[in-house]
């Protein structure tokens, strides 16, 4: 039996999901669309029911890629579990009034019911099944309150014909409807209300988006770090370790097989970070090195997505991402990014026209360095201090605005305007996030791991063949002249091609000024990304598309490696100089315009 | 900020009607409350619109401004609050209640 759970956005149709399905949960994407939708199975009484959560949707007259999924999958059902938020009554009848005209039977889950209490709404439940005619269970899916109730009527198979009617017959029905249900007593703002509009507010709204933000990078850093010092390093230099050495003892060092799976012995030992065999580098870095800040980067975005943080932002930055092409939902993109540039090159496909898509993509490979970059950044860089740190962060952020600023002036189109529910801010249900990190983890472990272990495969036979010999001695003068970085820092750029995480870890041990290491990390992140998102580009953008966005991060990456090598003293001094002006201008600003305020008062 | 309230000229059929206080949703003060009058774009964005729950007659409170011409939050009445793009603000009219 095909149960669907349909509602408006942000109504709580996703934890009622997780609330009725267990770990056997697939997220797949809809036949021949680009959206996505959830899918999980559960038994009741002795039955198989299998339980879909439609992407969200406002009406059955589709206005966007996604509803016009959910009306599609109307065919498929058997019956429609309609999720209503009790809060919202007047504009979620509109879609339950849909679905009663057409011909499924619908259950009305009332959901939210403990939250018109606190907002003063009364809704007679009687009287609003008497108009309806179906039944109406009042729920609150982040308790389960109401659930167990609605299975009761899985096998309602009554369809009640209700007429179709025009879209004004069918809002003042509601009103007439809303008219006997509804009483709303008049009440002042809570503290709750209060806070939601300061996060929206501009002046109070920036602050509060800046502290969420570092607080954000903090506790992936400190969770990442955990994993890695207290889980990822005991097991391989551990256990894995003496694995690795039964191995290589088994096969002749020197050997081909060695050389591929095991790679070169550092003083006769294996050196997970420079042996470079497939079995000890190709599973150190991205199980090690890597999955521990994915996880944690993942952990802290579910936090953030369910707690109904993530629209302010977009709201907080729509503006600027208009000015590079894209709109303030963009950032969602650019976000995962951070964490891995993989989910956030398949992300892209989600935005709403094939240019913001171009855009994103683009702009996402050349400047946002994924966790594995970062934690390499911080770690080399780190070392000469912090302020070297926020000059590579910072040369990116103006990378990112101006090819954004190119891109948006020279690609024919415009970008869409925003339009976005907001909802209330929530404290996160931890088994929920818990349930959304594990789905992600395993998605990443399937989509990027292989490609991953497939760049290994690549760099090695390319490595064995001499292929990098060749282009360092091709390539090496011209850049070294461009970049002023010796000529081994040549080979570890090149490498970068294909692996950058592993280029920045050839970086270590060569004595570089923070000069150098301050170019060669931002070339590093600029040109090309990592060769698993290279291949999701080519596969999400095509052949040409994918030969375009290459020819942007190429461009890019030598005029930023030449402006830094020539200017890097006058840029760093200028840039310090420049932002405590700017800090200044800003603070006298809002001190003189209070003032002005209060004369004109 | 200085509010603009101008007088809006309406032709129905041969009439004309003059609807007082009738401004863009972008030009109403953060803070103040309309109802929604008109729409000057076309049937999808009406229909987007309205999916919303943003239709004639609705009385909506505009809760910020972004800065530097960014999108503004409304406050729809006993509904949820909707983020819109600039451009589309000034395409919804609203007649400012006092």
């Amino acid at each position: 039996m095909k149960v669907l759970l349909m509602g408006n956005p942000n109504v709580g149709k996703s934890v009622i999901f997780s609330r009725l399905t267990g770990t056997s949960v697939t997220s797949s994407n809809y036949a021949g669309t680009t959206v996505e939708y959830k899918k999980g199975l559960f038994k009741h009484e002795g039955e198989n029911i299998e339980l879909i959560d439609v992407p969200g949707t406002y009406t059955l007259e589709p206005t966007n890629k996604a509803e016009e999924v959910a009306v599609e999958m109307l065919q498929e059902g058997d019956i429609v579990f309609n999720i209503v938020d009790a809060t919202n009554l007047e504009r979620n009848l509109n879609l339950t009034l849909q679905l009663l005209e057409r011909d499924i039977p619908v259950v009305v889950l009332l959901n939210m019911w403990d939250e018109t209490k606190h907002k003063g709404i009364d809704i007679d439940l009687k009287k609003l099944q008497e108009q309806l005619k179906v039944p109406v269970i009042p729920t609150v899916a982040t308790t389960g309150k109401g659930l167990q109730e609605a299975l009761d009527y899985l096998l309602y198979r009554k369809v009640k014909e209700f007429k179709e009617l025009s879209n004004d017959e069918r809002w003042s029905k509601i009103g007439h409807i809303i008219n006997e249900v509804q009483r709303i007593k008049p009440k002042h703002h809570s503290s709750k209300e209060l806070l939601e509009e300061y996060t929206l507010k501009p002046w109070t709204g920036i602050p509060i988006a800046a502290i969420v933000l570092y607080l954000t990078f903090i506790v992936i850093r400190f969770i990442g770090e955990g994993l890695i010092n207290y889980v990822a390093a005991p097991f391989f230099e551990g256990p894995y370790h003496t694995f690795l050495l039964a191995i290589s003892n088994f096969i002749t060092e020197g050997s081909f097989l060695h050389d591929l799976l095991i790679g070169q012995l550092v003083n006769g030992q294996i050196d997970f970070e420079q042996s470079f065999g497939l079995l000890t580098t190709g599973i150190f870095i991205p199980f090690a090195a890597v999955l521990p800040y994915i996880i944690s980067f993942y952990f802290v975005l579910s936090i953030l997505e369910d707690s109904g943080y993530l629209p302010r932002l977009a709201v907080l930055l729509d503006n600027l991402m208009h000015k590079v092409g894209l709109h303030g939902f963009s950032i969602i993109p650019m976000i995962l990014g951070f964490g891995c540039n993989v989910p956030a090159a398949l992300a892209a496909r989600n935005l709403d026209s094939k240019r913001e898509q171009f855009i994103a993509s683009t702009l996402m490979s050349i400047s946002i360095p994924c966790m594995a970059q970062t934690a390499m950044i911080i770690g080399l860089v780190g070392a000469f201090g912090g302020i070297y740190v926020s000059f590579v962060f910072a040369s990116l952020f103006i990378v990112w605005i101006i090819v954004g600023l190119l891109l948006n002036y020279f690609l024919p189109g415009y970008s869409s305007d925003l339009l976005i529910e907001i909802p209330t801010l929530r404290i996160p249900l931890i088994g929920i996030v818990f349930k959304k990190l594990w789905m992600r983890v395993i998605n990443f472990l399937k989509e990027a791991i292989p490609f991953v272990l497939l760049g290994v495969l690549a760099v090695n036979t390319m490595y064995a063949l001499g292929f990098f010999d060749l282009l360092t001695r091709v390539l090496g003068p011209v850049f070294s002249s461009l970049f002023g970085l010796p000529k081994e820092v040549i080979s570890a750029l090149l490498m970068g091609f294909l692996r950058k995480d592993l280029a920045m870890g050839m970086l270590a041990p060569l004595d570089l000024t923070i000069k150098q290491l301050v170019i060669a990390s931002t070339i590093l992140t600029v040109y090309f990304p990592c060769v698993a998102t290279f291949i999701i580009l080519f596969r999400e953008l095509g052949l040409y598309r994918m030969l375009k966005s290459s020819g942007i991060m190429v461009v890019t990456a030598i005029s930023v490696g030449t402006i830094l090598n020539i200017g890097f003293n006058t840029i760093l001094s200028t840039g310090i100089t420049l932002s405590l002006i700017v800090i200044i201008i800003f603070v006298l600003y809002r001190l003189t315009s209070k003032k002005q305020q209060r004369i004109i008062e | 900020m200085n509010e603009v309230i101008m007088n809006i000229n309406i032709y129905s059929g041969d009439d004309l009607i003059v609807e007082k206080n009738v401004i863009t949703l972008a030009d109403l003060a953060a803070g103040k409350k309309g109802e929604v009058f008109s729409f000057k774009g076309g049937k999808k964005l009406k229909k987007k619109l309205d999916s919303l729950g943003i239709r004639k007659g609705k009385q909506v409170k505009k809760v910020s401004d972004m800065v530097l011409r960014g999108p503004i939050t409304i406050q729809i009445e006993n509904s949820s609050r909707i983020a819109i793009g600039r451009g589309m603000a000034e395409k919804i009219m609203v007649k400012v209640i006092e």
